[in-house]
């Protein structure tokens, strides 16, 4: 019997959610931090969708948010003209960065060292976060807002997105290496550090370029315009969506629409994937998040698989308070007796 | 021929209202009563309640062209979060013949199940709870230093102590799976019930078979904060 995906809404949000970040793999799993105008970003367990605490303490429409790699920080950019990096395990604001204009995008460096923010002043400013009261660096030379700024090739290079234009800046020097022309508003861009791939979305059309060089790889059109794109962290899928409201799936190699659903109410302003790439995150217009599964059917997070025999068994027990079996892959669990005991790993509460 | 078509009335509370109709009598219609929250486009809400209706008429006798006339009211109220439509494909309004209903396109597929829904703000808190999962990280304080290494293997003692403590506790209630509980909750109240499971963080235990002073519960949850002790024989 085929299988129907199962999204998993993440209520909370009050206007559209325009941004959204996974943080690398940590020993705690993998955390989720979501923009929105409504000012209060919120972080969220990566895997299962669950709240774990919203940010206070922006006067404005958050516009970008990022976790660092192993989610003890986070940073979020706002319509208020600062930039604030927080604490992301007890939710405390550590430094609130002035800015001369609506901040758009902000991004960690690998080390969490630096804080990279861009925004509508069309200035690049790297933070040192061990010196917050020491003035930034500022690279200038967009010619209008900046709407997403990036660490790449290990934080030697940045990656900025303004309107129409897409240009890399060597880190050391301060200057400009190579840019990229669009006729159409560049709408998202993401960043694969292995492979070195930059993912770009403008139009109806979602390009991959490389990071190095800027050389164009290979571009997809899609039914409407879209908003944000993701590679998957093995190159297999990407997800995109836009306009209709609708999520695609596309095989990266051949460029074949693989899936499409429906489910948001309103346009996705961004599609990310989660670090294991199990999972992919999108939020929208109608102020939520979802996530939807990669491989239809797969036991992982919340979701969990029943196999054909069990169906009409499994279907109509109600789920009661069975303990979650996040992090693990049970491997083809036939039997769900209620005395069968969990494997499950116990946590180290203290 | 007999040209007949549908009239029905639904309403639902809207901002701006689109006004749809389809109308006629002599049939037996089902009211729908399903809530849309929608984005502002009015259109698409009336065209997905559109089909819902059509797929849950029932008719005597011939109708030409299902299409949903112009006319009436339509509202839909502005509910976030809680209310969601199946958010299908909008289906074809072809005329349908005969006794039948207009058949689904789409095929005939199951749902992922999940084990719940994603849990959202609590409401009256920022959240970051001092207990959550990742609570063991904080204490690492950078600013301070750990000075004396005697101070070091002091605090991972009392960290193994824990550690043998919370793992003597877990396979308890592992034991406990299957038997029967004898429970102590306030004012004195004893239940007995076959337990279960408990949640994560034991806030919750799963038991069934519960005797209460007013009949045995086959399922239930008891909270952790109702309970003082339990007991039982392994």
């Amino acid at each position: 019997m085929a299988m129907r995906q199962t999204p998993l809404t993440c209520s909370g949000h009050t206007r559209p959610v325009v941004d959204l970040a996974f943080s690398g793999i940590t020993p705690y799993g993998y955390f989720l931090i979501s923009a929105c105008k409504d000012g209060k970003p919120m972080l969220r367990q990566g895997d299962t969708g669950d709240w774990i605490g919203t940010f206070l303490g922006h006067k404005g429409a958050v516009w970008g948010a990022t976790l660092n790699k192993d989610a003890s920080k986070a940073a979020t950019a706002a319509a208020d003209f600062t930039a604030k990096v927080w604490d992301a395990v007890s939710g405390d604001e550590l430094m609130t960065l002035a800015h001369k204009h609506i901040v758009k995008t902000v991004d960690f460096t690998q080390d969490s060292n630096y804080l990279l923010t861009g925004g509508q002043d069309k200035l690049l400013r790297i933070y040192d976060l061990n010196k917050p009261e020491a003035e930034p660096k500022e690279i200038s030379g967009h010619t209008s807002g900046i709407k997403k700024a990036l660490w790449c090739s290990e934080d030697k290079q940045i990656l900025s997105a303004d309107d129409k234009t897409v240009r890399l800046w060597d880190h050391a020097t301060m200057t400009e290496v190579k840019s990229l022309n669009f006729n159409m508003s560049v709408s998202s861009m993401e960043y694969i550090p292995e492979g070195e791939i930059l993912v770009i979305t403008y139009g109806r059309s979602i390009a991959f370029h490389s990071a190095v060089s800027l050389d164009p790889i290979k571009s997809f059109e899609a039914p409407a315009t879209i908003n944000s794109a993701s590679l998957h962290p093995e190159k297999e899928f990407l997800v995109a969506g836009g306009e209709d409201f609708k999520l695609y799936k596309y095989d990266y190699n051949s460029g074949e629409e693989l899936e499409s659903y429906k489910g948001h109410f309103g346009p996705i302003h961004c599609v990310r994937f989660s670090p294991d790439g199990e999972l992919y995150a999108s939020g929208s217009e109608d102020g939520t998040l979802r996530l939807w599964q990669t491989v239809v059917g797969k036991t992982y997070g919340l979701w969990k698989c029943v196999l054909p025999e069990e169906d009409s068994a499994e279907l109509a027990k109600p789920k009661l308070g069975f303990p979650e079996t996040t992090e693990e892959e049970l491997e083809e669990m036939t039997s769900e007796n209620s005395d069968c005991i969990y494997s499950s790993t116990p946590d180290v509460k203290a | 021929m007999q040209q007949t078509t549908v009239c029905v009335c639904v309403s639902v509370s809207v901002d701006t209202s689109a006004p749809w109709l389809i109308s006629s009598g002599g049939f037996s219609v089902n009211l729908i009563t399903r809530l849309v929250p929608h984005s502002g486009n009015c259109e698409e809400l009336a065209q997905c309640l559109s089909t819902e209706l059509i797929s849950s008429l029932e008719h005597r006798g011939h109708w030409e062209g299902g299409s949903v006339l112009g006319a009436g009211h339509l509202a839909a109220e502005k509910h976030r979060g809680h209310l969601e439509a199946h958010g299908e494909e909008i289906q074809g309004t072809e005329s349908a013949r005969g006794q039948e209903g207009i058949a689904p396109e789409t095929p005939v597929t199951i749902p992922v199940p999940v084990l719940r829904l994603p849990r959202g703000p609590d409401g009256f808190s920022r959240g970051f709870a001092p207990d959550g999962r990742r609570a063991p990280l904080k204490p690492e304080v950078p600013q301070i230093q750990e000075c004396p290494i005697a101070q070091e293997s002091l605090e991972s003692q009392e960290q193994r102590a824990r550690a043998a403590l919370r793992e003597r506790y877990l396979r308890s209630l592992l034991a406990m799976v299957g038997r029967q509980v004898s429970f102590t909750l306030h004012e004195g109240v004893r239940v007995a019930a076959h337990f279960g499971a408990t949640d994560l963080d034991v806030a919750n235990f799963y038991v069934s078979q519960l005797q209460t002073p007013i009949g045995v519960q086959a399922e239930a949850l008891l909270r952790c904060s109702d309970i003082i002790s339990y007991t039982f024989k392994p």
